[in-house]
């Protein structure tokens, strides 16, 4: 405790001190003499694990290969086959869809609840720890308490029956119309607290008299959020919306545990379908052409996203 | 600070009926799994007439199906989780201090590539690993699947280390260097302890991602006696899907270290998610 204390009063001293003298981190004398093979472990582990085996995977994606034999030279054969395949473009369709509903709920959704809690309530915390908590366990956990509860004879339909909307009741996972909107539903349930989080802390950071000059100067609370409050949140946007890009493209657990790609492959998504096609069907090259092109849409989304900002910018 | 208005009333009230949706399925969750298997589970919302815990022993001595019990596979999640924050810390740790601290364009040029690597799924360099895992005979061991996380988290670790070492200021770093201290002298017993709040925000991000993943596990130990947590729920709910109340009995036991866990480091574990806000 002492210690820590003693290396807080440290590290508030030495940050004055830069204050006073300008001086960074890089420019200093000791900066000269840190040894490279500082990076050595991280970058090997980095290397052997992620990047030379992508390298190679963006190789095998050129190739017929079953993981036992010599791989054969297809060129673009394996992304032609994955258009033609008639599960191929819907593959493809389904993540998009699961892309852009899931970024746009769960920001929305947690800047909502940010939004909500972000000033004196009596139970602030208490609100703010139950939905948060969801974030911290097992996506795969998480689904299978849904699939219990969207069960044709679960939790949802007995209430929904008795409310009087035995109407609305229907098996959710096992029908194509509402099996995709279901997995979306269940991701933003568990990752909305995490968002919220994320824009608590961006609305810490916007300062209380800015807004109160702006309340003073007569701007209702829609001008308010719209120009002062949106603005200076786009930071935490960002982080946001890249979390959740990068995270849906990927998306495997929820949909196995969902409905594993069903019903008839309607909720297949590019994360499950390279797992099934490498590990249930063993075609590797194929399954290496698919994910070449995952990372495809991851880039082009991410540049898309940093145009977007740019343009915002100027 | 704020006065306490009846708009604050109404969103407090609005807060809480949108808090329905996670605690309904809280509710549902043990109200199953305590329901005994004479109750017919799922069709009643009502709590159990006679609560029982004997879905949580039956659970607990069935799962995995034949490969993996609870016990063992809490076992390796556990060892798996700790090693891989351990090797990752000592390994990210003094890659973010050197590439924050050389401000040549080889730091830059090495920096990038993490960056890169940050972003890169790894579905595509899956296949090649999995093989060369195969062919080494790492897949299906502790040590294989330790050696895979480790890397995959490598990028996100050095990313969080160099961002902080950039911020802290060299003064102390300077002072040792007068005193004649060695460079690793410097990192290890001034640089590090200072940026003890990073490696805190790691360890919260790093460790949660490996206990809580399924993917790399089912792949790399799925179907072996070295499963963690997730693939042994993956298995357990495969073998007895009907069975709702053991299901959730299953899962519940799943949760439960997480939850502690947050329970006792909250602020931690608050602290690390937003951390990547300020990196």
């Amino acid at each position: 405790m002492v210690t820590s204390v003693r290396r807080r009063e440290a590290l508030r001293e030495a940050t004055a001190w830069v204050r006073r003298t300008g001086e960074t981190g890089r420019a200093a004398a000791s900066a000269r003499r840190v040894p490279w093979i500082f990076v050595a472990p991280a970058a090997a582990l980095c290397s052997a694990v992620l990047l030379i085996p992508s390298l190679l995977g963006a190789f095998y994606a050129f190739t017929e290969w079953d993981g036992l034999t010599a791989p054969k030279w297809v060129g673009l054969g394996n992304f032609a086959e994955f258009f033609t395949r008639p599960e191929g473009t819907g593959v493809l369709a389904h993540t998009l869809v699961i892309v852009v509903c899931y970024v746009v709920g769960v920001n929305a959704v947690g800047l909502g609840l940010a939004l909500g809690l972000e000033r004196a309530l009596r139970t602030r915390n208490v609100l703010r720890t139950l939905f948060f908590v969801p974030a911290v366990v097992s996506p795969l956990v998480v689904a299978y308490v849904w699939k219990f509860i969207l069960d044709t004879h679960g939790p949802l339909n007995t209430a929904l029956e008795a409310l009087g909307l035995g109407a609305v009741a229907q098996p959710w996972l096992a029908k194509p119309e509402t099996a995709l909107p279901a997995i979306i539903g269940v991701m933003v349930w568990q990752f909305s607290g995490y968002h919220m989080l994320i824009y608590l802390a961006g609305l810490q950071g916007i300062q209380a008299e800015t807004r109160e000059a702006a309340m003073v100067d007569g701007a209702g609370s829609w001008l308010l959020f719209r120009h002062i409050i949106l603005p200076q949140l786009r930071p935490a946007i960002t982080i946001g919306v890249a979390l959740s890009t990068i995270i849906s493209f990927t998306l495997f657990d929820q949909v196995m545990a969902l409905t594993g790609g069903g019903p008839s492959g309607k909720t297949e998504t590019l994360g499950t379908y390279v797992y099934k096609q490498a590990f249930v069907n063993g075609q590797y090259g194929y399954s290496a052409a698919v994910a070449l092109l995952l990372v495809g849409v991851v880039c082009v989304a991410a540049a898309g996203q940093l145009r977007a900002l740019r343009r915002e910018d100027s | 600070m704020h006065r306490y208005t009846r708009w604050s009333a109404f969103r407090e009230i609005s807060l809480w009926i949108a808090a329905v949706p996670v605690l309904a399925p809280m509710y549902f969750v043990i109200t199953t799994a305590l329901r005994p298997p004479g109750e017919t589970a799922g069709s009643s919302l009502a709590p159990p007439a006679r609560p029982t815990v004997g879905n949580f022993s039956q659970a607990w001595g069935q799962a995995g199906g034949d490969t993996v019990s609870f016990g063992q596979a809490l076992l390796n999640s556990t060892l798996t989780t700790v090693m891989v924050v351990a090797l990752l810390v000592a390994a990210a740790a003094p890659a973010g201090y050197a590439l924050a601290r050389r401000g040549s364009r080889l730091s830059g040029l090495i920096s990038s590539l993490f960056t890169l690597a940050l972003i890169l799924p790894i579905q595509l360099g899956l296949i090649p690993l999995y093989v060369f895992m195969v062919e080494t005979g790492l897949a299906g061991t502790l040590a294989g699947l330790v050696l895979v996380y480790t890397g995959l988290q490598m990028p996100l670790a050095v990313f969080l280390y160099t961002g902080f070492f950039r911020a802290l200021p060299t003064a102390y770093e300077e002072a040792a260097l007068v005193d004649g201290a060695s460079p690793i002298r410097i990192f290890a017993q001034v640089a590090l302890p200072l940026v003890r709040p990073v490696t805190v925000v790691v360890a919260v991000l790093t460790g949660l991602f490996v206990w809580n993943d399924f993917f790399i596990a089912v792949v790399f130990v799925g179907d072996t006696d070295k499963a963690t947590l997730p693939v042994a729920v993956y298995s357990f709910v495969g073998q007895f899907s009907t069975n709702w109340s053991l299901v959730l009995a299953g899962a519940t036991i799943a949760l439960v270290p997480v939850l502690l866990l947050y329970a006792f480091m909250q602020r931690s574990i608050t602290q690390g998610f937003t951390s990547t806000l300020h990196g």
